[in-house]
């Protein structure tokens, strides 16, 4: 899981690519040493097309490295974003 | 901030290299030239995704920072375009920027394309939209970067992502059009990828083939030449692909000539005549023919003698493809005259070509996208409007047409007459067919042209054609209504009351054995003395239409303003239809019984009546037919049994009085009072059950379920044989409202089959049809109103009203039926078919004919439950 203050940015309308990055680095960071990461979108209420471009490229690092990533409390807006872009990954782990 | 930048410009211009901002793969071209197309469809799907949660606030801001930046770079965009393209003029695509940007934005601003974008109140339904997604765009030559703005705002306007592939002649100045776009785009918030663009290269032609083909694109929206919009909607992929026109205009007698001819000359030379729906060829009145041609002649044009047109033909239309000549598209009437060696002065608007009315083929009626006009010469108005149709049906249906007149008649023949999209009256057909500049059109660079022109729309293409509408109807409940003679008299006696009518003629309809026990001489003498009467004593049991037609033809002249029915179900109904048809004799009795699911909706138009009224006397206690707005009629021909139905049918005045039916026989009396019965369960668990049906039908259950065992033994009695009549007539009245089930539908294929009185068919069918609404049904009767399966509850509460006792509602529901057993026994009356005295054998053959006749009953409708085949035949084995 992502600490508070991770936790703090996964909140809200999330469109800046600074905090883009910080969430994604962060998360590759545990890839290192988690088997499996929990992405909890609870508190997400808009995402960017960076944000989904992060999150394609973070759950193919975390195939690479056998890791299992959960993707939870996908709010339905978000989830519908997940679904009109099609992306397979990021479907297969959302929880 | 100026988006369109010099160094920006040079960037496609002068120099291949790819743009830092766009999704520009030219590089890639090499390795794999539709590599890239890949990624920016990528791209576009996410951006799409991301679109979908947007708000309408969001959308426009977007959007009004599109429209500036197209605006403030109309300018630099026309001048490449023309640069680029060698086509049209700088000015007037300065004018196209302008319309695709400022004059469609006046449309659009206000527009809702986010949530609810229209609310239908009266049919309580709203429309919601949902984005496209990914639109491949195509974008035609004569109008590059407007075509570009255009589609760019409706796409962003409806929250989808859009890629372009543009004509090879146009490529450079679509991606920078694009691209200045896109960046306005991206800083008033929009999604990356929301707009992207094919470059230049030399395998642009396949790419776009890739691109229309690609699984990421959910819409080709396709402008340009006819193979190319044909290409589209041969993607396999949902298309708005609009293509070439040839539009005819009609210039009528009673025009303003020189008026006409000025739009004709602004909407022929805008942008050198690029423009699709520009004029193609004009049909002129005689009669203002030289003055037409005269006033074209004042402004500049030219008028080719017959040696010129030789020699414009070819410029003009290529003689290898036959169709217009593209080097020449957009090109001056000065250039072209000159390549076709006709000396015309520099500054010559139009070239005018007479062609002779004989030659329907010739090659200048195609379509020209050039200041070349055809002229015909029209020897009446219908000569002029066939020669507008030939120009129509060739190469222009579905596209445009234009008609200048003050003569509305002649207006409205030609929008009749002429397939196109957009009929423009009195206006320049180019700027006319653009929307919002002479008109209020959409606003559009992209003209659909309906199956005419191989498309799907014959809209002037705008946000609309860019959303998915949901469509979120809510549930509608039916009125439901209650309706009844206007007046019942209903005691012992109330034959009376016939003293106080005021009628003048009286034409009173029976049979021979009412007229035999001497009733029809109590009606004339309870009839006011003054009154004129007239008796027809025609009628037999299952009246057929020659009956009607006998009943109709003996009122002759007798001018009746009343009809008085006095007998059974078949004299009422007899009555009923001798009625309509002396007050309707043009209505045809086969329109009448077509059949109908919901009487609200049915297809046919019942005449009102009014001319007389309907006094039913009932001398039987069961049908109803006083109070119902039903009649059966038997049309023998055919072998079949009509049913009328309507409010209008149903009488003025019941007078319901024991008196008429003290000598009924037994028989009689227990077969129609058990019809009663069926009538008020059936009506109790109808669909269409109401409050008010519901409180007649538990009166008339508990009336006949306790009086008809006693009527058995005492014919006579006048009370107890009022309260059985009543209680028929309450039942008449909630079946005429609620209607009756399947127990019907069955009774009267049985009782047609074997010849079974209608009120012994239904008593046999009693138990089994209890049984089988009781279940829960395999398939329910859908009814807006019917909102929950409430059948068993009801025949529960009809249990109780009859006194059974019970923990549970299978108990109350089998107590109803021992009661119900109880009473048919009581009666005399048989619960099974086999009581009815049919052969096992015979009656197991007949099942699937019996079926089909069920399944057929317009009783079926209304009943809870709907049966299968296989439960149907189930009910009729179980019956026996």
């Amino acid at each position: 899981m992502l600490t508070n203050d991770e936790n703090d940015l996964l909140q809200g309308e999330i469109i800046s690519n600074e905090t883009i990055n910080r969430i994604f680095n962060k998360l590759e960071n545990q890839l290192l040493d988690q088997k499996e990461v929990i992405v909890d979108l609870k508190e997400v209420i808009f995402i960017s097309v960076y944000f989904l471009e992060r999150l394609e490229v973070f759950l193919e690092k975390a195939k690479q490295l056998d890791a299992i990533i959960k993707i939870i409390n996908v709010q339905p807006a978000i989830y519908k974003v997940f679904r009109v872009a099609k992306i397979k990954a990021i479907l297969d782990s959302v929880s | 901030m100026d988006y369109g930048s010099q160094n920006l410009r040079e960037n496609y211009i002068l120099s291949p290299e790819a743009s830092q901002l766009s999704i520009d793969l030219y590089s890639e071209f090499n390795d794999d030239s539709c590599k890239f197309i890949d990624q920016t469809l990528n791209k576009a799907r996410k951006a799409s995704a991301v679109f979908t949660q947007y708000s309408q606030e969001k959308v426009d801001k977007i959007v009004y920072s599109v429209v500036k930046a197209a605006i403030n770079n109309s300018r630099e965009f026309a001048k490449l375009a023309r640069e680029e393209t060698r086509m049209g003029l700088f000015e007037d695509k300065i004018l196209k920027n302008i319309v695709a940007s400022e004059f469609l934005y006046h449309q659009i601003k206000n527009k809702k394309t986010v949530g609810v974008i229209k609310e239908h109140k009266d049919e309580d339904m709203v429309e919601v939209a949902e984005p496209i997604g990914v639109i491949a765009a195509l974008t035609p030559v004569t109008n590059p970067t407007s075509t570009v703005i255009y589609k760019s705002i409706i796409s962003l306007k409806t929250r989808n992502a859009i890629v372009f592939s543009p004509h090879l002649m146009s490529s450079k100045c679509v991606a920078y059009t694009a691209e200045v776009l896109y960046k306005a785009a991206l800083e008033a918030g929009a999604p990356e990828g929301c707009i992207g663009w094919l470059k230049r290269n030399s395998k642009l032609r396949k790419q776009t083939n890739h691109l229309m083909h690609h699984p990421e694109v959910d819409l080709v929206f396709a402008t340009g030449g006819t193979t190319m919009v044909k290409v589209a909607y041969s993607s396999g992929k949902p298309a708005i692909g609009v293509g070439s026109g040839n539009t005819p205009v009609y210039i009528h007698k009673s025009c303003d000539i020189e008026s006409s001819v000025m739009d004709i000359c602004i909407s022929k030379t805008f942008d050198n005549g690029t423009e699709c729906p520009s004029e193609q060829t004009l049909v002129v009145d005689s009669e203002i023919y030289e003055q037409t041609l005269s006033e074209f002649k004042k402004i500049n044009c030219y008028i080719c003698n017959e040696d010129e047109i030789k020699k414009l033909t070819p410029i003009v239309i290529d003689p290898e493809t036959n169709s217009m000549n593209y080097k020449f598209v957009g090109k001056d009437a000065y250039t072209i005259a000159d390549a076709a060696g006709i000396i015309v002065p520099k500054d010559t608007k139009i070239l005018l070509c007479k062609i002779n009315s004989t030659h329907n083929r010739h090659p200048l009626l195609k379509e020209k996208l050039m200041p070349v006009l055809s002229v015909l010469k029209a020897d009446s108005v219908n000569d002029a409007l066939n020669k507008c149709l030939l120009v129509n049906h060739s190469g222009g249906t579905g596209h445009t047409a234009g008609v200048f007149a003050s003569d509305e008649d002649i207006i409205s023949r030609f929008q009749t007459l002429i397939n196109a999209g957009r009929i423009i009256v009195n206006q320049p057909t180019a700027l006319g067919g653009l929307g919002g500049i002479y008109n209020n059109l959409s606003t559009t660079l992209s003209f659909g042209c309906g199956t005419g022109g191989g498309n799907s729309t014959t809209d002037n293409v705008n946000v609309y054609n860019l959303l998915n509408i949901k469509r979120v109807p809510r549930r509608q409940i039916q009125p439901m209504w209650f309706k009844t003679p206007n007046q019942i008299y209903s005691n012992t006696g109330a034959l009376s009351t016939l003293k106080s009518i005021e009628a003048k003629n009286v034409f009173i309809i029976t049979d021979t054995n009412i007229e035999k026990l001497g009733i029809v001489e109590k009606i004339i003498s309870a009839l006011p003395s003054e009154v004129n009467f007239k008796v027809f004593t025609e009628v037999e049991p299952e009246p057929n239409r020659s009956v009607i037609d006998k009943g109709v033809k003996q009122i002759g002249n007798f001018k009746p303003d009343h009809f008085i029915a006095v007998g059974g179900g078949s004299v009422i109904d007899a009555a009923k239809a001798i009625r309509l048809f002396y007050e309707c004799p043009e209505t045809k009795f086969e329109d009448l019984a077509i059949n109908f699911v919901d009487f609200r909706k049915r297809v046919t138009t019942f005449p009102s009546l009014g001319k007389t009224k309907l006094i039913a006397i009932p001398t039987t206690s069961g049908t109803g037919s006083e109070v119902s707005p039903a009649c059966v009629i038997a049309d023998n021909k055919n072998g079949l049994k009509i049913s009328l139905f309507d409010y209008n049918l149903m009488p003025d005045i019941a007078i319901v009085d024991s008196e008429l039916v003290k000598d009924l026989p037994l028989v009689p009396t227990v077969d129609t009072a058990i019809d009663a019965f069926t009538h008020a369960l059936e009506a109790f668990v109808s669909i269409y059950a109401t409050d008010f049906t519901d409180s007649l039908c538990l009166q008339a259950i508990d009336t006949i379920h306790e009086y008809l065992p006693k009527v058995v033994n005492a014919l006579d009695n006048l009370d107890i044989r009022q309260r059985i009549h009543n209680a028929a007539t309450l039942a008449g009245m909630a079946f005429s409202n609620a209607s009756v089930g399947i127990n019907h539908a069955l009774a009267h294929a049985l009782g047609a089959k074997f010849k079974i009185p209608h009120g012994r068919a239904n008593a046999v069918f009693l138990l089994s049809t209890i049984s089988f609404n009781s279940g829960i049904p395999r398939k329910f009767m859908p009814f807006t109103n019917y909102k929950k399966y409430i059948a068993c509850k009801k025949y529960a509460q009809i249990a109780k009203t009859l006194g059974c006792i019970g923990d549970n509602i299978p108990e109350l529901i089998e107590g109803l039926k021992d009661k119900i057993k109880e009473l048919l026994k009581k009666s005399e009356l048989p619960s099974q078919v086999c009581e009815l005295g049919i052969k096992l054998d015979d009656y197991l053959t007949s099942i699937p004919e019996l079926i089909e006749k069920t399944i057929n009953d317009l009783s079926l409708r209304t009943n809870p439950r709907m049966p299968l085949i296989e439960e149907l035949e189930g009910i009729f084995r179980n019956a026996y």
